[in-house]
């Protein structure tokens, strides 16, 4: 291009950019999103820390008097819930949003609106959580919520439901970003990043995103279950109808466990990120890091029980969940060991962010090996519920968290802001971080052991437990100054801070081959890649980008494009143009905070109505497709398909990924059933509700909507049946729905016992598909009708959700029916 | 098998085992069954899994040396580490349902 590319990027800049003032919240460009989740993190991280000093106020000496039992109740459950879901996670998460589509060579992530859609659910969720304090009627029940102790009978007040509902809300968040953080590494990588050349970060993200789609929906699933049992009185949690409190413990830990991890692992995958930058030399045993990060997210499923050692299970279940937590050690201890084999031939400067690497390592591997302590049962048993523990939890999490956080801050700040934050302050922001939290926390090991008991608001004088206590108390406040200092650093350094250069830490990774702060379209061109490091091996490829020597430099009809990739050659396969900015993300994620308020006031129709808002938004975002041409030049000599007509398009791989979380629904109902089965000696308590002509047919109309989309994905693009066929279908399903409510609401009530709620839980999830199912025919049929070519990529998506809909439907109903007469 | 799925088999072997083990304790100590029986069928469980798992070790030490093919051997490996360990509890843990 003559003019160095300036024109493309003005055009590029017009196109992706976002809009000014107030209007910016349209925005939906992931560096947006990216650090709309890491400032609103911070802001969560804090409230968190200040709640934190509160309760160490209260146990600085004993007998204390500062706050009273029920106020530190509530806090601790407050500083739990809000570290956990509202500032490890999403904090995380908007780095992975806002970094992987830089790293791995795209413009953006795959769903824009998505992305948007997520945070702003997170927000509400945070929000709703702490409208609950503002109203007084905060959550008190411990960030894990057991019932019975959250249930209607222990906690009459809606303080558990404020925390059900707005956790709930942070948890589909997590799930959206997962998805469309999995489907963007799997698809939208530069050409020639093959899984071997991914760089790390990817990788750690790419098995995170696909543990939060497994490990976060058993919680969805169990938070719902509480909250109907409070609710409409669905004994699900009562074991004097044949419910379980268990089973909650098992939900949420099913979920809690790998958790940890899904915390840990984005942040280990930073320091593998920024490590072999600092050493200058490349990550050591890549492949054995890829190894290790896999066996991680595989093992911390197995891990669950370990939080329940004291509830009485087998001693063989538990000691397979003892093994299964002594073998996390292995893939745990690899990744910090390649992280020593990078550092130790280098002479790496001690810069900010390398000062928190030796923090992390110092700190996490003490916390690990407190962990193998209590992954021990009989030592678990004796420290179980004490100080000991917390130790070991904040060694871990703040260790394996907070310090590479810190890191990962210092090392991307000129990349956010374009700015270089101030030496001095960094320095004494880590030094005082460090030591205040090792005063803190590794006498706190000693209270522990000394009988300090956790969730206790005081203790007696004289039990050896003053001076731990009381320093503890100062190191947290020491620690507190250095966070402050930290969080100081970041403000002052947005008006203060030097300009950056670009590169300033000579890095080998695409992240860096853009000016900064980044353009909204990250690259004017897509590159190539031919190595794990592009830009160690091209140091002028930044040039090149920006001259629109590579891939896809062009500014076209106002379309914002990227460039989708074969998921394991990388080879390119489709054009992929995504939407720009738009209000319908916050008005969707009003509308879905609607639905929570609804059941949190018991006015329905408020839940109801929110709802009808999501379907609707839902289904215009599905319906309103851009008109393309069949194929197009993607430059090179290149000519690829439009998305709209690819056979896989994204939203194929993003409905995939969705039923991953889906699926993880559906089995956690099935593990309700069978766990009831095995703990109640007469299942289920009543004799099971004997099934009539409605029930086969139900089940008949189910199947049979599924064979006429398979009719109508098979005919000819020529024909124009379509929207009949899909008409067909979706009025089968509502057949499948009204009679099986016909038979349920005659046969059995939702309140008798477990076995009838649970039922209807299954009802009302099989009711969600077919809503689900009818909505999408909806806007495959008003998409169809004004584009016939089309039919093939629309009714792929369709297809995928409508098939697995009626699987799970046969599979859950005919198990729940037919295993009671089996047994 | 494509490579990146054939390289998950492992872990995957090793959580249908624990899976399995854990159903399988809670199935027997729900409908009674003794605890010799329990043991027993765990051990073979276990057996099948790491011989599952050795024989993928042994065929991948011909296969080729490719970036799939390494981590694919990597994860059996760990696979195989994690199963034998949950298996050596078979002899040292009382099977009883309590």
């Amino acid at each position: 291009m003559s003019d160095g590319g300036e024109r493309l990027r003005a055009e590029l800049t017009r196109i992706w950019g976002n809009p000014p003032g107030w209007r910016a919240l349209a925005a939906v460009n992931h560096s947006a999103v990216g650090r709309r989740f890491v400032v609103t993190g911070l802001a969560f991280f804090a409230v968190g820390g200040l709640l934190a000093m509160l309760m160490r106020v209260q146990l600085a000496v004993p007998g204390n008097d500062f706050i009273d039992q029920d106020t530190y109740n509530a806090l601790f459950t407050l500083h739990g819930t809000t570290m956990m879901f509202l500032f490890a996670v999403p904090i995380l998460e908007g780095f992975a949003v806002y970094l992987v589509p830089k790293l791995i060579g795209a413009r953006d992530l795959l769903f824009p609106r998505l992305g948007a859609y997520g945070y702003w659910c997170y927000l509400f969720g945070g929000l709703l959580l702490y409208a609950g304090v503002l109203i007084g009627a905060a959550p008190d029940g411990g960030w894990f919520m057991y019932p019975p102790l959250t249930g209607p009978r222990y906690s009459p007040g809606p303080g558990a439901d404020f925390w059900l509902l707005g956790v709930t809300l942070a948890e589909v968040s997590a799930v959206t970003a997962a998805v469309e953080l999995a489907s963007t590494i799997l698809t939208a990588r530069a050409p020639g990043m093959t899984l071997a050349r991914m760089p790390i970060f990817a990788w750690y993200m790419l098995v995170v995103a696909f543990m939060i789609l497994i490990g976060f929906p058993p919680l969805i699933l169990g938070s719902v279950l509480l909250e109907l049992e409070r609710a409409f009185a669905m004994p699900f949690y009562d074991p004097r109808l044949g419910g379980d409190p268990l089973l909650w413990q098992h939900l949420f830990w099913l979920f809690g466990h790998p958790e940890v991890y899904i915390i840990f692992l984005p942040a280990v995958g930073m320091l593998a990120t920024l490590v072999p930058v600092l050493a200058q030399r490349p990550l050591a045993s890549y492949a054995w890091v890829v190894i290790a990060v896999i066996a991680t997210g595989f093992l911390s499923f197995g891990l669950w029980v370990h939080h329940m050692y004291a509830t009485g299970l087998p001693y063989l279940a538990l000691s397979f969940f003892a093994a299964a937590s002594m073998a996390v050690a292995v893939p745990t201890g690899i990744q910090v060991f390649t992280l020593i084999a990078t550092l130790w031939p280098a002479r790496p400067r001690l810069s900010v962010p390398m000062l928190y690497v030796f923090g992390f390592l110092f700190v996490f591997v003490l916390g690990g090996l407190t962990g193998v302590m209590v992954a021990l049962v009989p030592f678990d048993w004796q420290a179980h519920d004490s100080h000991f523990v917390v130790a070991h939890l904040h060694y871990v999490l703040i260790g394996g968290m907070v310090f590479p956080l810190f890191a990962a801050l210092y090392f991307w700040l000129p990349h956010f802001s374009g700015r270089l934050p101030s030496r001095r302050l960094g320095y004494i922001g880590f030094w005082l971080l460090f030591v205040g939290f090792n005063l803190t926390f590794l006498v706190m090991h000693l209270a522990g052991l000394l009988g300090m008991p956790r969730r206790v608001y005081t203790y007696s004088a004289n039990l050896g437990l003053d001076w731990p206590n009381l320093l503890s108390t100062v190191g947290s406040f020491v620690m507190s100054i250095g966070v402050a200092a930290v969080l100081l650093d970041l403000l002052l350094h947005l008006r203060l801070g030097r300009r950056s250069p670009p590169n300033p830490w000579r890095a080998d990774s695409l992240d860096w081959a853009m000016p900064l702060p980044p353009p909204p379209y990250n690259f004017a061109s897509i590159p190539a890649v031919d190595d794990r490091h592009p830009l160690w091996r091209s140091p002028a490829l930044a040039q090149e980008l920006a001259r629109g020597d590579h891939y896809l430099a062009r500014a076209e009809a106002d379309r914002r494009e990227l460039l989708a990739t074969d998921p394991i050659t990388a080879r390119p396969i489709q054009v992929v143009v995504v939407p720009g900015n738009s209000w319908s993300p916050l008005i969707m994620a009003l509308a879905t905070a609607a639905i929570a308020v609804g059941v949190l006031l018991a006015q329905y129709w408020l839940s109801a109505l929110g709802l009808l808002v999501v379907i609707t938004v839902a289904c215009a975002w599905a319906a309103r497709r851009p008109r393309l041409p069949a194929r197009t030049a993607a430059g090179h000599g290149l000519t690829l398909p439009f998305h709209t007509h690819h056979p896989r398009p994204p939203g194929w791989w993003g409905t995939a990924l969705s039923l991953l979380a889906d699926a993880t629904i559906g089995a956690s109902l099935l593990f309700a059933y069978f766990y009831y089965w095995t703990v109640n000696a007469d299942w289920p308590p009543q004799p099971p509700p004997a099934t009539d002509w409605r029930l086969p047919l139900a089940l008949a109309a189910l199947a049979a909507s599924s064979g006429l989309l398979m009719a109508t994905q098979r005919l000819p693009e020529a024909r124009r049946s379509a929207g009949a066929t899909l008409s067909g279908a979706a009025a089968l399903q509502a057949v499948f729905v009204g009679l099986g409510l016909w038979w349920l609401t005659a046969s059995v009530a939702p309140d008798a016992d477990a076995y009838g709620a649970l039922l209807w839980a299954i009802a009302g999830w099989l009711g969600l598909h077919a809503l689900g199912c009818v909505s999408m025919a909806a806007a495959a049929a008003a998409a169809l009708a004004r584009e016939r070519s089309e039919r093939r990529s629309v009714l792929a998506t369709v297809g995928l959700f409508w098939h697995y809909s009626t699987l799970q439907g046969l599979a859950l109903a005919g198990t729940a029916l037919a295993f009671p007469r089996l047994a | 098998m494509k490579p990146p799925l054939n390289m998950l088999i492992g872990p995957a072997i090793w959580g249908a085992h624990f899976l399995l083990c854990y159903a399988l304790l809670s199935v027997g100590c729900a409908l009674g069954w003794p605890s010799n029986a329990l043991r027993w069928s765990l051990g073979a469980l276990t057996a099948l899994a790491l011989t599952w798992l050795g024989c993928r070790l042994a065929v991948a030490g011909r296969s080729a040396n490719d970036f799939h093919a390494r981590v694919g051997r990597g994860l059996d490996l760990l696979a195989l580490i994690a199963v034998l360990w949950l298996g050596a509890a078979l002899p040292l843990v009382p099977a009883a349902c309590r």
